[in-house]
């Protein structure tokens, strides 16, 4: 057993650095936004390294979080780029346990979630997961992507539209037609 | 405020405050308003609906990441380390980034001390400790607290254990502490990202609950066994979370909760006992 009360692998230094506090968020966009865990891991540690070396840069005052985002946005759209068009890849984790009692439509929303958004255009998937997933307010959204907040809006309407279509259509689960 | 007229265009705001309803950005004023409206108006309504719940599901299905443990390289080692394909001295520039470094570190280590919120919870655990300690403590906190769902089946289910043990894939029972004050509420099954060995990616949890309405956790999953059974180790989590934890061939565990350490471990053994008679 190699496991320590202590053990090593674990970032211990600096833990109460204001960027390590936003690892998990950054992570967690990653693979969403991606699908592969390993991808996803990568393009983190990257945008970590970057923004590690980076960090002078940032302006006292700004939103660290929106900075950290517009680090990995940047270079995931430069990876996109250089990777002539790597086939979006979203396996489904057949293991991923289901939370508390969720219903029965509930789980199929959850299963079907993460499927469906794999098949969105990159474009609305990054404003759907950063407004629905990672909260974000229009501006902050905007900020990340260097759009115009009237083409996240419009690229929000689009994206979850898309996800209403897929979500409910032959297949799909009728509670979803539910009127609330 | 009439009411729409069937299958015309209805929704009188812009989809764009459709929107920020759902997301919660709007004034109160200007959501009440659109409450009012979307009353009368099911297809906005619907949609409305549709799109908190797209929220959710992104939440349940993507939330476990913030959890898992921070490898170390992701914390900020000095530039010149960082570097290992720049072999030349450093030059001027680097000590600058270096001198720059220190300082910020110097500075947000001083800041940071106790004027900043400190990171959440479970992101502290996820920086601290060892895989099964921290997970069984994460799973601890998170669900401990719950008056509603604090077990995902019931124990009066009688498919919780068939149940589990078909996630975890071996036979799973649940030990009992009855006779200990302690009783069990009934289980859950948890994600685990794992790199090690034969770890698996499920794990399962059943909770514990005494007449003073405590609760402790028995968490288990998965190893491949090659390190063989191991003793009792301790580990003391933070916000007064302990953990006993141990292996057998097949199975890691850690029973955790808010107890001094010596009522844990005694719940410990008899957890061990009945695993191993």
């Amino acid at each position: 057993m190699t496991e320590t009360t202590h053990g090593a692998g674990m970032a211990r230094p600096n833990d109460e650095h204001p960027i390590v506090a936003q690892i998990p968020h950054l992570r967690r966009y990653a693979r969403a936004l991606i699908g592969d865990r390993s991808m996803a891991e990568d393009l983190v540690q990257d945008s970590l390294e970057r923004a590690w070396s980076r960090f002078h840069l940032w302006r006292e005052g700004s939103n660290l979080r929106t900075w950290l985002f517009t680090i990995m946005h940047n270079l995931h759209a430069n990876l996109a780029r250089n990777a002539s068009r790597r086939p979006p890849s979203a396996p489904i984790d057949d293991d991923f346990s289901l939370p508390s009692r969720a219903t029965q439509e509930d789980q199929m929303e959850v299963a079907a979630i993460e499927a469906a958004l794999a098949r969105l255009p990159e474009e609305q998937r990054q404003v759907v997961l950063l407004v629905g997933l990672e909260e974000m307010s229009y501006q902050q959204a905007a900020a990340v992507l260097s759009i115009p907040v009237g083409t996240v809006m419009s690229r929000l309407h689009r994206g979850r539209e898309r996800l209403r279509e897929m979500m409910t259509s032959a297949g799909g689960t009728p509670g979803l037609r539910r009127v609330k | 405020m009439s009411s729409p007229a069937a299958g015309g265009p209805k929704f009188p705001f812009g989809e764009d405050e459709l929107h920020a309803y759902v997301d919660g950005q709007l004034s109160p004023e200007r959501r009440a308003e659109i409450q009012r409206w979307l009353d009368q108006d099911p297809e906005a309504a619907t949609r409305a609906a549709f799109y908190g719940r797209i929220n959710t599901a992104m939440h349940r299905r993507f939330d476990h990441v913030l959890a898992e443990p921070i490898p170390r390289e992701w914390g900020p080692t000095p530039v010149w380390r960082r570097r290992t394909r720049d072999r030349r001295a450093p030059s001027l520039r680097h000590v600058a980034i270096a001198a720059s470094w220190l300082f910020a570190g110097l500075i947000a280590g001083w800041v940071t001390h106790d004027l900043l919120v400190p990171p959440k919870f479970v992101e502290r655990l996820a920086q601290e400790s060892t895989p099964i300690t921290q997970q069984a403590a994460v799973a601890y906190a998170v669900f401990s607290p719950e008056v509603r769902h604090p077990v995902e089946v019931g124990a009066d289910e009688d498919h919780l254990l068939r149940w589990l043990s078909n996630r975890m894939g071996r036979p799973i029972k649940a030990p009992t502490l009855d006779d200990a004050g302690w009783h069990l509420m009934g289980g859950r099954l948890l994600p685990v990202v794992d790199d090690t060995p034969g770890g698996g990616h499920v794990a399962c949890q059943f909770m514990y609950e005494n007449d003073k309405g405590e609760r402790i956790t028995l968490y288990m999953k998965s190893v491949d066994g090659s390190a063989g059974p191991s003793s009792f180790r301790y580990a003391d989590e933070v916000e007064g979370i302990s953990v006993y934890y141990w292996l057998d061939t097949k199975l890691a565990y850690a029973l955790a909760g808010k107890l001094p350490k010596d009522d844990l471990k005694h719940l410990a053994w008899k957890v061990y006992v009945q695993f191993n008679s």
